[in-house]
């Protein structure tokens, strides 16, 4: 099963974006005056803005001028947007070097990349790069995981 | 200008040529990596000056400063991930000229760009600095907020394909730069009692995100390489000399970034952003090809950025105002190796302040002549096979997100702006307009509450000091063009269907 973006998924998100603004808005009466003066004049004016986005948007659906079918996403979308959850929670399980590994090496085959040696030298010289800059040179103290 | 000739004699040492050397591959490298940047590259390399000689650790701390950031071209050029902030303009053609396979080109009009724009900072530094500092102590909180809102206003330019989504796109990014405490009255906005948020979302794992998580999931339905079937060009003397035929570019460019860099604040991100989009609106006939590979594309934010670090020294030595990250870690070395900001330096420190300037001038040669030496074997990275590359820039813009302060959220922060920007981009909101926004909102909101508390809760402030009047008036021409320049367009497209 792929992925696809509906062919009004554009005025979708304006809605989402509209709603959420308008919550932010609702939100500010709980300050102060002057913490909520600028939230409100930008979030005011920001949904009216966004109204007039989704007026338009459907007047141009009506017309017929938008995208006809939805889009199929390509699976490497698919599996790049999985792995970057499973990504970090391998990184608190194992810690931040290992779970890398695992990503350097593994997503590639995943993705379809069936020549062994460039992945394995290719990945090795990113990983020993990243560790060798941020862990040894700039002492960037990487979680160690549960398992570390 | 006796502090330059004292300056002069003290950097022709063998001893100082190795250090401005050393300085700036330091730069480069730290300024390649994503979320590094000048104020870390500096802070971290800050502990080893301490057994140096006064004048070499000057000029380490600034051919570093340098360094870093032309280094943040290199990602930004190459994978489309900028390595600082004010790096993000650069990526908008110099990856559309990698793609192209003319990623040595590209890295040639950089390193030159960057090197003619901090070379004419450093000497309106030299020359007009106390000039420069008397104007910046006329900026007080109106006018910081009015230049704050001409640096948004410029949003009316950059929305040149849809200006409602790319004004909505401002406005969201204000929204989001209002999260955590505020700063003035200490109120907690948007957090949602969410620790986490208290401090706001932080401007590189979010700027990371949208450029080089968009990159990854866009690079994941490509097969291949980023420069396509053909080879990777050399170039960059070709690149470098390219550069030099947009005079008028690389002096307009880098006067931006002067004098962004002398208001507190504005910074790198914003000059390169604004000098990009200056270009675009000058470029006229060419306004079109901008973002697919453009030389004067290049030119233009790079010689800003560079030029920023000469203006951002201005208030740093003359007021002892740092402006940045970068300028305080910075002034903190400075302090330690006996320079004390102030009207009297340039009198009674000549020689350590000439020996600075001197070595920052040196640092801008010195990275011309690396990137000649290092551009084609660091330009290979686009033949890598992109379902390799996707997994280093991913690990790497993890890095760097947690790398700023140690924290996995920052992480999860970087990874979601993303996802947020692919959608932005599928749905034809503008990256830029949001990114410029969200930048400048803090600014914004501390100069306007600021200025109401001086005021006494009175708006006339903003009207009644001549340089804020003028800023304003400014704003308002710069909004109003925009709205006539979309509306024209509008009937254009308009009468074209009804044709």
């Amino acid at each position: 099963m792929h992925i696809s973006i509906p062919k009004n998924s554009p005025l979708m998100f304006s809605i989402i974006l509209f709603i959420s603004v308008v919550s932010m808005v609702f939100m500010t009466t709980q300050y102060n005056s002057e913490a909520r003066l600028l939230p409100q004049l930008v979030g005011g004016t920001l949904s009216i803005l966004l109204l007039v986005d989704i007026v338009k948007q459907m007047k141009a659906t009506k017309k017929g001028e938008t995208q006809k079918s939805k889009t199929v996403l390509h699976p490497g979308f698919e599996k790049v947007l999985i792995a970057m959850p499973v990504y970090i929670v391998l990184v608190s399980i194992l810690g931040f070097l290992l779970a890398s590994a695992i990503l350097i090496f593994g997503l590639p085959v995943w993705l379809g990349k069936r020549e062994k040696t460039p992945i394995i030298v290719l990945g090795s010289i990113i990983w020993v790069v990243v560790f060798v800059m941020f862990d040894v040179i700039l002492n960037v103290p990487f979680p160690q995981g549960i398992l570390g | 200008m006796d502090f330059l000739v004292a300056g002069l004699s003290n950097v022709f040492t063998f001893e100082s040529l190795l250090a401005v050397l050393i300085g700036t591959l330091i730069g480069i490298i730290m300024g390649a990596l994503p979320g590094v940047g000048p104020a870390l590259a500096i802070a971290l390399t800050l502990p080893f000056t301490f057994g140096m000689a006064p004048e070499t650790s000057l000029i380490l701390l600034g051919s570093i400063f340098s360094g870093s950031v032309y280094g943040g071209s290199i990602s930004a050029i190459l994978i489309n991930t900028p390595g600082t902030p004010g790096n993000a303009a650069t990526s908008f053609d110099g990856y559309p000229m990698t793609r192209k396979g003319e990623g040595g080109i590209a890295l040639g009009i950089s390193a030159m760009s960057s090197a003619i724009g901090g070379i004419i900072s450093i000497l309106v530094l030299s020359f007009f600095s106390p000039l420069l500092a008397n104007i910046a102590v006329h900026f007080g909180a109106a006018e910081q907020c009015m230049l704050g809102l001409l640096g948004l206003s410029v949003v009316s330019l950059a929305a040149d394909n849809d200006f409602l989504k790319g004004w909505i796109s401002a406005g969201l990014g204000l929204m989001l730069s209002m999260v955590g405490f505020d700063l003035v009255t200490g109120e907690e906005r948007f957090t949602f009692g969410w620790d986490y948020l208290y401090d706001g979302l932080q401007f590189i794992p979010l700027m990371v995100g949208l450029f080089a998580i968009t990159q990854v999931l866009t690079l994941a339905q490509m097969k291949g390489t980023i420069s396509g079937p053909g080879h990777v060009s050399g170039g960059f003397l070709k690149g470098a000399l390219s550069a030099l035929k947009y005079r008028i570019t690389l002096i307009r460019s880098a006067l931006i970034g002067v004098m962004f860099g002398t208001v507190p604040a504005l910074g790198l991100d914003a000059a390169a952003f604004f000098a990009y989009i200056t270009e675009k609106r000058s470029a006229k006939k060419e306004a079109k090809s901008f973002g697919k590979g453009l030389h004067r594309a290049v030119v233009a934010p790079e010689a800003a950025n560079n030029a920023v670090v000469g203006g951002s020294l201005i208030p740093t030595l003359a007021l002892g105002i740092p402006g940045s990250a970068a300028t305080a870690v910075l002034l903190g070395g400075l302090i330690i190796v006996g320079i004390t900001p102030g009207s009297k330096l340039f009198t009674e420190q000549a020689g350590m302040v000439g020996t600075f300037f001197v070595a920052m001038l040196f640092a801008q040669i010195a990275f011309l002549l690396m990137g000649l030496l290092f551009a084609r074997p660091i330009s290979k990275i686009v033949t890598l096979p992109n379902e390799i590359l996707l997994s280093g820039i991913l690990i790497l813009a993890t890095a760097g997100s947690f790398a700023i302060r140690n924290s996995l959220m920052d992480v999860i922060v970087c990874l979601t702006f993303g996802v947020i920007g692919y959608i932005f981009i599928k749905t034809n909101f503008n990256i830029v307009c949001f990114v410029l926004a969200f930048l400048l909102g803090p600014i914004i909101e501390t100069g306007f509450q600021r200025a109401l508390v001086v005021s006494g809760g009175s708006y006339s402030i903003f009207f009644t000091r001549p340089i804020s009047l003028v800023l304003f008036v400014l704003v308002v021409l710069m909004i109003l063009y925009g709205v006539i320049r979309s509306r024209k367009k509008d009937n254009n497209v308009d009468s074209s269907l009804n044709m």
